[in-house]
């Protein structure tokens, strides 16, 4: 067992933090214990992230925090000689103070692995810094970061120490993060979402390091994310906030078997994607209280519950990558929407100067996708689904192969040979943000791909739309940055939809939303897609959510489809080694939640 | 990364080849004949002819152009149509002066630029800080001919500390320092304020950065996170500016060296225009060139020394 004490380590009394004069977090009180380890969760904008942040000080300009946040004076081992150890209050110390605590008592790991660390420095002088700062007389430095970084199971630490960090990949660096805050022993480790950005088997062991380097440090831990399933395998005890508030607390196997909020019920039932026990649509925050009364079922166990046996295209061959690595062509159907024959893209090309490097996104990829089915791609960063998106959509030229759309080939053509396509083809983006213009109203967003209409038909259209995705219709003259994120992925659906496609491809569209607002976003694109008699090629690295929305499923590994088949049967017995580790890797709510 | 400094530098060649290219024809393409030019409307047709002649510039352009390229790489710039001494001597001489002149205006204006750029960024919103912003504002709204009138106005006329003009050359020491002050600094205020502004930019920028919240976890004070992990980091695109600056301020040099009454390559340019002495400002002009290619290829090879991510991997 790890060393956890009755001894408070942290307490937080009251706390508010506001930006000028509106209140972001309302009073919030809680206690951490030497060595315990617990999870804050919440969603965007509950304030999760500031309370971390104000315990460490570090809250962005033009954010106060009130209140009281106490450190328990250092442990026995660490404690000045003179005199009882004194406790401290972090929203009251100076920044001499918290300098001195800041990554030796306190430490900090954050979500962005790619931009955490100083692109000029090397990183092990940034490891070295971190120990200099707090113990000048340190005297191998050298010896003790390659000590860390063999510690964080970083391969060949030598040469890695003396490497920048962009020459790292994202789960690396995130484990030189998390060096450089255990560098100095903290007794607390603060962690702001630091898996969020990572792939999944890379977040598997990342969170396994976590968990055995402040069991060894004997610290606590105060990981603060929005997945239930990540929470579970780190944490003792959880805090769940919303709005600003702490809605509920206690220990995790409580928390997520017996919850007593409405709130966490709810947050745990659209984590899971849990559906409606009769209707067979996910639980969202408002269906879930009800429906929790009575057993829901878990994700998975119905997933196609609710469309019509008509609808149902013919079940999918379950295969996977030959032995020769090619020639396999998945989901064959005869006439389909889709149709992938052999398709490589390479990137880059050869130099008069130098070796040309090349980076071979696609390796002959081959499969179809019949009318009306439900098309899931699943895969880590780098393994070239979103290069294959780019395809199907002729935003890009394959290196070679064939890609045929309703029958007819969109490869080689120029841009004014597929007008054609650009209405058959819809696509709808990760980033709600990102991917809508700021300067242009919904109306102008959603009515921009409509040509040869009048400007009334239009109207009437955006009108349409607009109630079929389930947004007012006082929507239309404003601006993107007037909604939430959730509201801007149904106006980049609706805008999607105004051509009237036969194929919407979904790249990550549901990735970026909360868990609450990723259930109704997903419930949206079902009844869409049976509405509009869509083919769908839906494209996540969440295995659950392919695993809920499609029929078939597509793993995509190092520019290869790996493995294909129906989606239920992929996940429950899943033939290619790599399907059965990512499988393996989704975080998953603890057993006795269920 | 010695691939790297060969491919520039390969293109720095090119380009310096185009340019002369460019600067030779479009030079050679001007009406004006430099014989009519210096012997005046009277001459007779003979005797322009025979001064063409004796020119040179009655043989075809591009063997013009040869004789002119391998003679400027090889130090030998041709003869002056209008002095009929040789060019290099003349153009080197100022072209030191201008170097000097225009190496005390950066000087100046990197140490307006960095403290006020820095100041502005860290106080930005605070009094102070528009205060600093506020006078760079001021500073780029300002003609250097003026502030260079200005700075004569109070340093010579009415305090009588500096010399309004003229110039000594280094050896002079003192003299030297008396003589450059006030040019350098009328050339060095407005590129300052100009730079201040990038470098402002620059710096709240980079403490933005996430890595900036990592150093302050790590436990560094606000000021010692800036000059570690800030400063270096707001120092690329500073430096990318600065090479670009340095075009402007040959150029904004020619003026100030006709205010200062400086024997640089600008009074020398204006006085071969005035002369038509075509090859004098073919070689003048082509200097610049080379000296702002020069410039440029420096930076390009010095950015990568400090942001290991533009070096190639090799």
């Amino acid at each position: 067992m790890r060393p956890e004490s009755s001894q408070t380590l942290l307490s937080v009394e009251n706390l508010n933090v506001s930006a000028g004069s509106e209140e972001l977090v309302h009073g919030i009180s809680f206690d951490i214990r030497r060595g315990e380890r617990v999870g804050l969760i919440g969603e965007s904008g509950s304030g999760k992230s500031l309370t971390c942040l104000s315990i460490i000080g570090l809250l962005g300009g033009g954010l106060s925090a009130e209140g009281r946040i106490r450190l328990a004076g250092a442990a026995p081992a660490q404690a000045p000689l003179d005199g009882e150890p004194q406790a401290l209050d972090l929203l009251t110390a100076n920044e001499n103070e918290l300098s001195g605590i800041r990554g030796n008592r306190l430490s900090m790991v954050f979500q962005e692995p790619m931009t955490a660390l100083n692109p000029l420095m090397k990183v092990g002088d940034q490891l070295a810094e971190v120990i200099r700062i707090h113990r000048p007389q340190a005297s191998d430095l050298r010896a003790e970061v390659i000590q860390l970084l063999t510690s964080v199971q970083i391969p060949e630490p030598g040469p890695t120490s003396r490497v920048y960090p962009h020459q790292l990949s994202g789960g690396q660096r995130q484990r030189v993060m998390l060096a450089m805050a255990m560098a100095n022993g903290p007794e607390l480790l603060l962690a702001d979402e630091p898996t969020t950005a990572l792939d999944v088997t890379v977040q598997k062991r990342v969170l396994e390091l976590m968990s055995q380097q402040v069991n060894n440090a004997g610290s606590s831990l105060l990981f603060v994310t929005h997945d239930l399933g990540v929470v579970s395998e780190v944490c003792d005890r959880v805090i769940i906030m919303r709005h600003g508030r702490i809605v509920e607390s206690g220990s995790i196997d409580r928390v997520f078997t017996d919850p007593e909020d409405p709130y966490t019920r709810a947050l745990i039932a659209a984590s899971g994607l849990e559906t409606h026990p009769h209707t067979g649509r996910l639980l969202t925050l408002e269906s879930a209280p009800e429906a929790v009364q009575t057993r829901p079922q878990a994700a998975g166990a119905h997933p196609t519950g609710a469309r019509s046996p008509a609808a149902e295209p013919p079940q999918a061959e379950h295969l996977t990558l030959s032995a020769d690595e090619s020639g396999t062509v998945f989901n064959r159907v005869s006439e389909p929407a889709i149709r992938v024959r052999d398709l490589t893209r390479r990137y880059g090309k050869q130099r008069l100067f130098g070796a040309g490097r090349t980076v071979t996104a696609l390796r002959g990829v081959s499969f179809d996708v019949a009318r009306g089915q439900r098309f899931g791609i699943v895969g880590e960063s780098g393994c070239g689904k979103s290069t294959l998106l780019r395809l199907l959509a002729a935003l890009d030229q394959p290196t070679s192969g064939e890609i045929e759309v309703t029958g007819a080939s969109v490869v080689g053509r120029p841009e004014r040979k597929l007008r054609w396509l650009r209405e058959t083809v819809q696509l709808v983006f990760q980033d709600p943000m990102g991917s809508l213009d700021p300067r242009m109203s919904v109306t102008d967003i959603i009515a921009e791909p409509i040509h040869r209409a009048s400007r009334q038909e239009r109207q009437g259209r955006v009108q349409q739309l607009l109630e079929q995705v389930g947004l007012p219709r006082s929507a239309a003259g404003k601006y993107p940055h007037e909604f939430s994120g959730g509201q801007r992925q149904r106006i980049a659906i609706a805008r999607a939809l105004a051509t009237k496609p036969e194929v919407l491809i979904a790249d990550e569209a549901v990735s970026a939303l909360d868990v609450s607002v990723r259930a109704q976003v997903l419930n949206l694109l079902d009844d869409l897609v049976e509405e509009y008699q869509l083919t769908l090629v839906f494209v996540s690295h969440d295995l659950n959510v392919v695993r809920h929305s499609c029929d078939v499923v597509a793993v995509m590994n190092a520019g290869r489809i790996v493995e294909c088949g129906p989606a239920d049967q992929v996940m429950e017995s899943p033939r290619h080694p790599y399907t059965a580790e990512l499988v393996a890797a989704i975080p998953r709510v603890r057993e006795g939640a269920r | 990364m010695l691939l790297n400094v060969l491919r520039r530098v390969g293109v720095f060649a090119v380009t310096v080849f185009v340019a002369s290219l460019v600067v030779f024809f479009l030079l050679g393409v001007l009406p004006g004949d430099p014989a009519r030019a210096q012997l005046g409307l009277q001459a007779s047709e003979e005797q322009v002819q025979a001064l063409r002649e004796q020119l040179g510039v009655d043989r075809p352009l591009p063997v013009r152009y040869l004789e002119w390229i391998m003679g400027f790489f090889t130090g030998d710039m041709g003869v002056s149509y209008a002095t009929r001494s040789p060019v290099a001597p003349q153009v080197l001489d100022a072209l030191q002066v201008t170097l000097l002149l225009v190496l005390g205006g950066i000087g100046v204006a990197i140490l307006i630029a960095l403290p006020l750029g820095i100041l502005a960024a860290v106080r930005h919103q605070r009094p102070d800080g528009t205060i600093f912003s506020g006078l760079s504002q001021l500073g780029i709204s300002i003609p250097n001919f003026l502030a260079g009138l200005l700075l004569i106005a109070i340093f010579s006329v009415a305090l009588g500390w500096l010399p309004s003009g003229g110039w000594q050359p280094p050896i002079a020491g003192v003299d030297f320092l008396r003589h450059i002050a006030l040019p350098a600094l009328a050339l060095g205020l407005v590129n300052g304020a100009i730079l201040a502004r990038y470098t402002r930019a620059a710096v709240l920028e980079v403490m933005r950065e996430d890595f900036m919240r990592t150093a302050r976890a790590k436990g560094l004070k606000p000021a010692s996170a800036l000059v570690r992990h800030g400063l270096r980091n707001a120092l690329v695109p500073v430096l990318t500016v600065t090479s670009i600056e340095f075009a402007n301020l040959i150029i904004g040099a020619v003026v100030i060296e006709t205010v200062f009454v400086v024997p640089g390559l600008g009074s020398t340019l204006i006085r071969a225009v005035a002369n038509r002495d075509l090859i004098m400002i073919q070689s003048i002009v082509m200097c610049v060139v080379v000296l702002v290619l020069l410039v440029n290829l420096l930076v390009d090879l010095l950015r990568p020394v400090i942001d290991p991510r533009l070096r190639m991997p090799s």
